[in-house]
């Protein structure tokens, strides 16, 4: 499972004038939170914090800019959804089609038709889901696990990303569920 | 005779001055804490008179080959 990973990176950073008294390696993690954080790579997964910085190289001023500008090499943590993965969220809002599920700096869809194999219908009143034959419910603040079978991440537009989620396979559904079924397991082999 | 200068404490050529004050003045007239006490109000003044005493903490990094220093004679 990986979901978040330390990574290695290297940029230059501009430093405006007017902090230059300050102590540069504060300003430069400043800098590099308001530069990085939240970023979005389709190859290394979404910036979700600058844990340290490793070098910062001599600075620089180029013509035309009072700026100084320097190379920083810093680790940083990122977070990586992959197909195929199985991960663990909360329930933060249900649609009528689904279910969005918080699974960490991003919200993943649970299409309606991928919860269970039962027949989900949208219970608008209380906003939540119940199964027609089962009754089974999934409700706002449960927690699912879930795996991961699609993923579109877009670089320019973070929050146009798109994480589709399927619980439709043994032993993933709500946590709640899973209990059930685990306790009806131990009943069964009880009795 | 050619001297090629690149040890640090060297002469500015007036180049380099130039690109110094500038520099200096750019970043003051963009807000950057003036490093000594002055009654001037034009950054390009006051970054002369931090020139003058030294305070600028810019330096010039000369490539190896990038200028050699002349004699006259070697010229004509």
């Amino acid at each position: 499972m990986l979901m978040y990973a330390r990574i290695k990176i290297r940029d230059t950073v501009r430093v405006v004038p007017t902090r230059l008294n300050e102590d540069i390696e504060s300003v430069i993690m400043d800098l590099l939170w308001e530069q990085f954080e939240g970023k979005l790579d389709r190859e290394y997964g979404m910036i979700i914090g600058i844990e340290d910085i490793e070098d910062i190289g001599e600075g620089k001023i180029i013509e035309g800019d009072g700026a100084v500008y320097f190379d920083v090499t810093f680790t940083a943590i990122v977070f990586k959804p992959l197909m195929q993965e199985i991960v663990e969220g909360e329930v933060v809002e249900i649609v009528e089609f689904g279910a969005f599920v918080s699974i960490g700096p991003l919200d993943a869809l649970l299409h309606m038709s991928q919860i269970t194999d039962d027949y989900m219908t949208y219970d608008e009143k209380n906003k939540r889901l119940v199964g027609k034959e089962t009754k089974k419910v999934l409700q706002e603040g449960d927690f699912v696990r879930a795996r991961i079978v699609a993923l579109s991440l877009k670089e320019r537009e973070p929050d146009k990303s798109k994480i589709g989620l399927t619980m439709r396979q043994p032993w993933l559904g709500s946590l709640k569920w899973i209990e059930e079924e685990l306790k009806a397991l131990e009943e069964g082999l009880n009795g | 005779m050619i001297d090629i200068k690149r040890a640090f404490p060297f002469e500015y050529t007036r180049f380099e001055k130039a690109r110094i004050i500038g520099a200096r003045a750019l970043q003051i007239a963009m807000g950057a804490p003036v490093l000594i006490e002055t009654d001037k109000i034009d950054p390009l003044d006051i970054a002369k008179e931090e020139f003058e005493k030294g305070v600028i903490p810019i330096t010039v990094k000369r490539r190896r080959e990038s200028f050699v220093w002349l004699e006259r004679h070697e010229l004509f």
